[in-house]
């Protein structure tokens, strides 16, 4: 079987290549050659390798998914798109089918010049020097068959340049629409994401599938901060029950940067999240933000790696979540901290609760400290919706479900808080209190809605 | 009118019988008192009465307002006017008692077929009643109980009261712990409220919230049941001659 996949995965990227023409000697293509025969040499992971214990990939195998090697966006319409969209949120979008850059559905805002908000293909056939430079360095593919794969097949995703100084008031979306309505797809984006000296500016990224064919999305994307620079990065996984996802988000970052990710995983059968941040640089801040929401078999596994490499820099990051039915989920947090890292300060929480007997959780905070003059700490809890709260909030009138809704919401803030989006913040939230309660809810805090 | 009646009450906790026996019956308009040593089964008694779902009921029957009790979900009993206020308040971190008591206001008022309250009406009432309890503006938005000191919690538990103006409302120790002035807010808070169609009954350990909250009837609850009932005369007497007394009289 797993010789099988590998044979069309060949087969495919020789069609590829066929079709690259004249570009085929470019630097990037030398890159791609390289990650394929990583990729040949290293194949999936498997259970066997320690990082993917828990989460066996073993989906690969057993779906015929087809790799869409050309964009084609004919069959989506404005409508699909447009359900997609938060309400009354402005915002630059670019939209991608299956992987591929849609100008037609895309909507980027008038912007200052420079600023470059928009596909990675267009940014091969303009030999952007930025892309040659940093494509494929900062996302591993020796040791990641998935982040192989992704890198031997990039063609197309999101580019983003934020030149120094500037400020990009406008979230910048990038809507992953995967159309499997017809057939199984496999998709890899990639992406990559510069941030120039002193820029500012945040990333949503969304994934959704239509149809209900098997669909797998391979993702990576590359995240480079210069000095001083700031960027919110939000991951929202609303994916359908057939879906499978492994995405690697890389970020390297300059002195005085701050980087700010956040991931909400509400929905999907496999979802897989490495995030990793090398922190190369002093002053850096690093926070990541987690939340997952996720009932029914769905197997969720975010894996984390903050590598403090330089002094003086701080990291900190929550995660939390919520589990219903028989959802299946790991945490495994790696924070590392080098002997020349001094003066770091390192926190990480991981707090959980269970909604039913039947879901499970394996949390595994892993702290591997070389340097002596540091703060660092780590907490995990997982347990049941506290009881005697359930009761106080009935004891007033309040119904179950909707003591529940309170009761998770409350749980949930510490990271809904710290999304700066308040039309996203909304949509999450009121993804809980749906999710639980069919009724019609008042549910935004009073004091909120007389700001 | 007859609001509450128990007859013969007993309830197991983990196998325990905690209440052995009780009868008792509250009309509208009256306030009772329920005096006792530790440990004797007020508490249990009173979270009984608002549905803890892990005490147990092994022998007879609470009728409120002429409905069986044990019917009732925990959040039906409230909509219907039961309110504990609890000897030891629980702290929810992340829902602010505005949220709180306008989610709590709106099932209630939902219950009764009337609209929700908007939220400049919820506001006003809400600014309202905290100062009939004395609790300062800014605790509306904080979280439930969360970092409040002992007053505070029993006077949120008051405060929560005047908001949804129970029929039924159960004190458990609203007082201990108080200061004289704390007491004589949450005094005032029960006067306030009292009328002839809602009763109180008012658990305590000691007789001196009986000077600000006059009863109709004390007893005396002992190991699990009422073993002494009588007038304002009969804490006097407690208060004056200690549990001892009643103990010694029980026990022999
Ligand atoms: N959750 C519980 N599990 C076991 N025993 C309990 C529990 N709650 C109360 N009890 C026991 O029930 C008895 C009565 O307790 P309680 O009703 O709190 O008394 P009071 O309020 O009169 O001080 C005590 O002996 C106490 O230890
Ligand atoms: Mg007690």
């Amino acid at each position: 079987m797993a010789g099988e996949l590998i044979n069309n995965i060949l087969s495919n990227f020789y069609e590829f290549e066929n079709k690259l023409n004249g570009s085929r000697l470019s630097a990037v293509h030398t890159i791609r050659k390289d990650a394929l025969d990583k990729f040949k040499l290293i194949g999936f992971p498997t259970a066997k390798n320690e990082e993917w214990k828990f989460s066996n990939p073993g989906f690969v195998h057993n779906h015929n998914f087809e790799l869409s090697l050309n964009g084609n966006d004919e069959k989506i319409t404005q409508e699909i798109v447009n359900q997609y969209k938060f309400e009354n949120l402005d915002e630059h979008l670019l939209v991608f089918v299956n992987g591929f850059y849609s100008a037609r559905l895309s909507d980027v805002k008038p912007k200052k010049r420079h600023i470059i908000i928009g596909s990675f293909a267009e940014a091969i056939e303009r030999n952007s020097v930025e892309l040659l430079a940093y494509f494929g360095k900062f996302a591993d593919y020796n040791n990641n068959g998935f982040s192989a794969l992704n890198t031997a097949f990039a063609q197309d995703g999101a580019f983003i340049l934020i030149p120094d100084g500037t400020v990009v008031e406008r979230p910048i979306r990038l809507l992953f629409i995967t159309d499997a309505r017809e057939q199984s797809v496999l998709t890899m984006p990639r992406n990559l994401i510069i941030a120039g000296e002193c820029s500012q500016f945040k990333i949503v990224e969304t994934s959704h599938t239509i149809g209900s064919q098997p669909c797998f999305n391979n993702v990576v994307s590359e995240i480079v901060m210069d000095f001083s620079s700031n960027v919110e990065y939000y991951n929202i996984q609303n994916n359908n029950e057939n879906s499978y996802y492994v995405g690697t988000t890389q970020v390297s970052q300059q002195r005085g940067s701050i980087f700010t990710g956040t991931t909400i995983t509400l929905k999907g059968n496999y979802i897989r999240n490495n995030l990793n941040s090398l922190l190369d640089a002093e002053a850096c801040e690093t926070n990541y933000n987690g939340l997952y929401f996720v009932g029914g078999n769905s197997f969720v596994d975010n894996h984390t790696l903050i590598d403090h490499a330089k002094p003086n820099c701080n990291s900190n990051e929550v995660y939390k979540g919520i589990l219903n039915d028989k959802a299946n989920v790991v945490f495994n947090g790696k924070i590392i901290v080098r002997p020349d890292a001094q003066k770091t300060n390192a926190f990480q929480t991981n707090r959980n609760i269970l909604l039913t007997d039947d879901a499970k959780i394996h949390t595994k905070p892993q702290l591997e400290i070389f340097a002596d003059d540091v703060k660092c700490s780590h907490g995990a809890t997982s347990g049941y919706l506290d009881r005697d709260s359930l009761f106080y909030l009935r004891s007033r009138g309040i119904g179950e479900e909707m003591a529940k809704t309170l009761l998770l919401n409350a749980f949930a803030s510490e990271v809904l808080e710290k999304i700066n989006i308040a039309e996203l913040r909304d949509m999450v939230k009121s993804y809980i209190a749906n999710k639980l309660i069919q009724d019609d809810v008042y549910f935004c805090d009073v004091l909120d809605q007389l700001k | 009118m007859s609001l509450l009646k128990i007859e013969n009450l007993k309830v197991n906790i983990n196998g325990n019988q905690i209440i052995k026996g009780i009868n008792l019956e509250v009309n509208a308009g009256e306030i009772h008192a329920i005096m006792g040593p530790n440990g004797s089964g007020k508490s249990t008694l009173a979270n009984v009465l608002a549905g803890r779902e892990d005490y147990i009921v092994t022998e007879g029957s609470v009728t409120y307002m002429g409905k069986n009790l044990f019917d009732m979900a925990s959040e039906v009993r409230a909509r219907e006017g039961i309110f504990l206020a609890f000897q030891y308040p629980v702290e929810i971190p992340g829902v602010s008692n505005a949220n709180f008591m306008r989610t709590a206001l709106n099932e209630l008022r939902k219950f009764r077929n009337e609209e929700p309250l908007d939220a400049m009406d919820f506001l006003q009432l809400m600014r309202e009643k905290a100062k009939l309890v004395e609790i300062d503006k800014t605790f509306l938005n904080r979280s439930v109980n969360e970092g409040f000191s002992g007053g505070e919690k029993k006077r949120n538990e008051i405060f929560q009261m005047a908001m949804l103006q129970p029929k039924l409302a159960i004190l458990d120790e609203t007082d201990s712990g108080l200061d004289i002035d704390a007491l004589k807010i949450v005094a005032n808070g029960v006067n306030k409220l009292s009328n002839e169609n809602n009763a109180f009954v008012v658990i305590t350990h000691y007789q001196r919230l009986l000077d600000y909250i006059i009863p109709d009837f004390v007893h005396v609850l002992y190991k699990g049941q009422i073993v002494k009932s009588g007038t304002k005369k009969l804490a006097l007497e407690l208060e004056e001659k200690g549990y001892d007394w009643i103990k010694k009289e029980i026990d022999m």
